[in-house]
């Protein structure tokens, strides 16, 4: 996975997986903390 | 019209936002779920809420409620995953097989580390929480490790043995047992030659659907065979007589 093949999105959105899998454990925690 | 994955295909910044929450929705569901699990651990393993019931242990707040909706957002978050991601090339697609070694894995944590550490009133080792524990804990690392790069490795023969060689080249997935099985079609093959030659002998030379020598070995080899049927041979006769036909052959 270079990035650069057309029509394929590139590497940053490895990242932003990265990022979005952050998020939803911190939302879980939050979800968790205020409804329990 | 087919799913095409590893296909390069159109895709925008709403497949792409959508892919994200899904993802995010995913991490949020396990992690519920997670949580959820720990707090049911704490008060022993089991409750109720609902019904028209007296019901002995109540859940803790907000997990009767969480944990059906993290189990269906969880399932709706994967699907939009695998939709989305679909239009994202297949490696995005398939990252939403991670969510079985990430569920089973972090629950199968939940299991031993209450088995081994209960809650208060519950003491010694927790057999009853051990034992799912070790099954989920294989159930999520088994998939997780044939998926990682170190377990196609420990799968596939080393790269420039023969066995890869005969991997790479041969179609079919056990060498060995292809030429064994082509080896038993060739002498059947020529068996079948051969009782069709005999069958027309009258009407051509003999030995003319296969080489004379293939032709005369095969029929003292079944002429040898009929003997040692009959009782006229012993087995020990019988295996030596076949190995002398066979070296002066070879030879």
């Amino acid at each position: 996975m270079t990035g650069t093949s057309p029509g394929t999105p590139g590497r940053w959105l490895a990242v932003l997986v990265v990022l979005a899998v952050i998020a939803g454990v911190v939302a879980g925690l939050w979800l968790f903390s205020t409804l329990t | 019209m087919a799913i095409d994955f590893g296909q390069q295909r159109r895709w925008s910044y709403v497949d792409v936002v959508l892919y994200l929450v899904g993802v995010a929705g995913l991490a949020a569901s396990i992690t519920l779920l997670f949580l959820g699990m720990r707090a049911v651990l704490d008060i022993g393993g089991f409750c109720a809420e609902g019904g028209p019931y007296q019901i002995q242990t109540h859940c803790p707040d907000g997990v009767a409620l969480l944990m059906p909706l993290a189990v269906f957002g969880g399932f709706g978050a994967a699907g939009l995953m695998a939709w989305k991601g679909a239009a994202l090339g297949s490696v995005y697609a398939g990252l939403v097989f991670l969510a079985w070694p990430a569920l089973f894995l972090s629950l199968g944590w939940n299991f031993l580390e209450y088995a081994f550490s209960p809650p208060p009133g519950m003491s010694g080792i927790q057999l009853g929480w051990l034992i799912p524990g070790i099954l989920f804990v294989i159930m999520g690392a088994v998939p997780l490790l044939s998926a990682l790069p170190i377990g196609r490795a420990l799968r596939r023969p080393a790269a420039g043995s023969a066995t890869a060689r005969a991997h790479t080249t041969a179609e079919q997935p056990w060498p060995e047992e292809s030429n064994l099985r082509k080896a038993r079609k060739r002498l059947l093959n020529d068996l079948v030659a051969h009782a069709q030659a005999e069958a027309t002998s009258d009407a051509r030379p003999a030995g003319a659907a296969m080489p004379a020598a293939d032709s005369d070995l095969v029929s003292r080899l079944e002429r040898l065979d009929a003997l040692h049927r009959s009782g006229a041979l012993t087995y020990d006769e019988f295996q030596r007589a076949k190995a002398a036909l066979l070296a002066g052959e070879g030879g």
